[in-house]
């Protein structure tokens, strides 16, 4: 399998210095890179043609939409690569336009890519110094939303206090997020959160300090679960709720009991669930499953999440 | 395939992919799956039932149309099939249901 990450972030949050960071600190992969550009001028890849093994630029359209078959082309040219190592990382930027979501939809629906790449890990790019601005728009909170890992760029042009608070927000949209504070593209330290974000009340989307002007954020329903979930009735919940909301679903993520002490990782973007996979008696906490979701009603979503499999 | 009926098995579906390691854990999480399924499915006057040895299942309405599915995923088509509008784990009524399953003193809502 090639591992491929997936790095997101608005128009101008400062992807490009972002990834030419994570390239950077990777010494021991040989880094490749597919960068979507949404017009027709290439982005400058002069840097990255030196550190990088390859590059190439999707250009002249969103690599989540109108270009999405381009996307799914290079991906298999690049895994039937003879010249491919074991130590090959794949870096995929997408434009500033682009949601995750219908990427890896993508990946994870095409019986080629899907048993060729590994999606290790989603990487949306924060601008914090635009963020009042950025965060009107949905595709702001959906890129966050899909995130594994946060990147708070220009944070060296902010105050504490805004950071403070735009790290709030972004942990009301996705708690499981890791925040990283970036520098000109220098990753910082991961920004400490509070020990119990794992199991975050519902969030009232209207108490957030800033209120988007097009469509609402998202809501997280956070649960816990104990000994008694029941995982062939857990599988029939979620894929009945994704089957018919899945569109409303941006993210779900857990780690739940599957049968007397093992513990299996949940991961689900919009309809598609991620193949679950096994977690060490000491690596694993407390069971939870987190939902990211728009337009459902959350009470009932955890009153029916209870109903079939039942939760602390 | 099915050299006699030419059915394809899907790829292993998320469900079954990891519902444990010991061959009891994974009898007791198929059987837990099904009896789920099939209180969806009397809920909305379907039937779904075992076949092929676990691999499917057969979704069928009350006329006697049957379905055969491949996995949980074709399921749900089927039913939406079948009813000729989709299954809901929001319907309030199957919540309600449900309750009562699992606690009888509460009664469906």
């Amino acid at each position: 399998m090639i591992p491929l990450i997936v790095l997101a972030g608005s128009l101008g949050a400062g992807k490009t210095t972002v990834l030419r960071e994570l390239v950077e600190n990777q010494s021991d992969a040989r880094c490749h890179l597919i960068v979507n550009e949404i017009g027709e001028v290439p982005p400058s890849l002069g840097d990255f043609m030196v550190r990088s093994e390859s590059a190439v630029v999707l250009r002249g359209g969103c690599a989540c939409c109108i270009r999405r078959e381009d996307l799914v082309e290079d991906l298999i040219a690049f895994a039937n690569d003879r010249a491919r190592q074991d130590k090959d990382l794949l870096f995929l930027e997408l434009s500033g336009i682009a949601d995750p979501a219908p990427v890896i939809h993508t990946i994870f629906g095409h019986p080629f890519l899907a048993n060729h790449y590994d999606v290790q890990e989603v990487i949306t790019v924060v601008d914090a110094y635009d963020a009042g601005v950025a965060r009107r728009d949905g595709l702001w909170a959906r890129q966050i939303a899909l995130a594994d890992r946060c990147i708070l760029a220009k944070a060296d042009l902010v105050s504490i206090e805004v950071l403070d608070e735009l790290s709030d927000t972004i942990a009301d949209i996705n708690p499981w997020a890791t925040l990283v504070p970036s520098d000109h593209g220098h990753l910082g330290v991961v920004r400490e959160r509070p020990a119990s974000d794992a199991a975050r009340p519902v969030v009232d989307p209207t108490n957030l300090n800033a209120q988007p002007e097009h469509g609402t954020l998202p809501s997280v329903t956070s649960v816990m679960v104990g000994d008694s979930f029941d995982w062939g009735s857990f599988g029939v919940w979620l894929s009945l709720l994704l089957h018919r909301w899945g569109h409303d679903v941006l993210r779900v993520k857990g780690l739940v009991p599957a049968s007397a002490g093992e513990y299996v990782t949940i991961q689900a973007v919009h309809h598609v669930v991620f193949p679950p996979e096994h977690v060490a008696l000491e690596e694993h906490g407390e069971g939870h499953i987190v939902l990211i979701t728009k337009h459902i009603d959350t009470d009932l979503l955890r009153r029916s999440l209870d109903a079939f499999v039942q939760v602390k | 395939m099915c050299m006699v009926c030419e059915y394809l098995p899907s790829l292993e579906h998320w469900t079954a992919v990891n519902p444990g390691t010991s061959p009891e854990g994974r009898q007791r999480s198929f059987h837990s799956q099904l009896a789920c399924l099939v209180a969806v499915a009397k809920f909305y006057g379907l039937n779904v039932r075992s076949e092929l040895a676990g691999s499917a299942y057969m979704t069928s309405d009350k006329k006697g149309k049957e379905v055969l599915c491949r996995n949980i995923d074709e399921i749900w088509a089927a039913m939406g099939e079948l009813l000729g509008r989709e299954p809901d784990a929001l319907d309030p009524e199957l919540v309600g249901l449900f309750e009562s399953l699992r606690d009888p003193a509460r009664g469906a809502n």
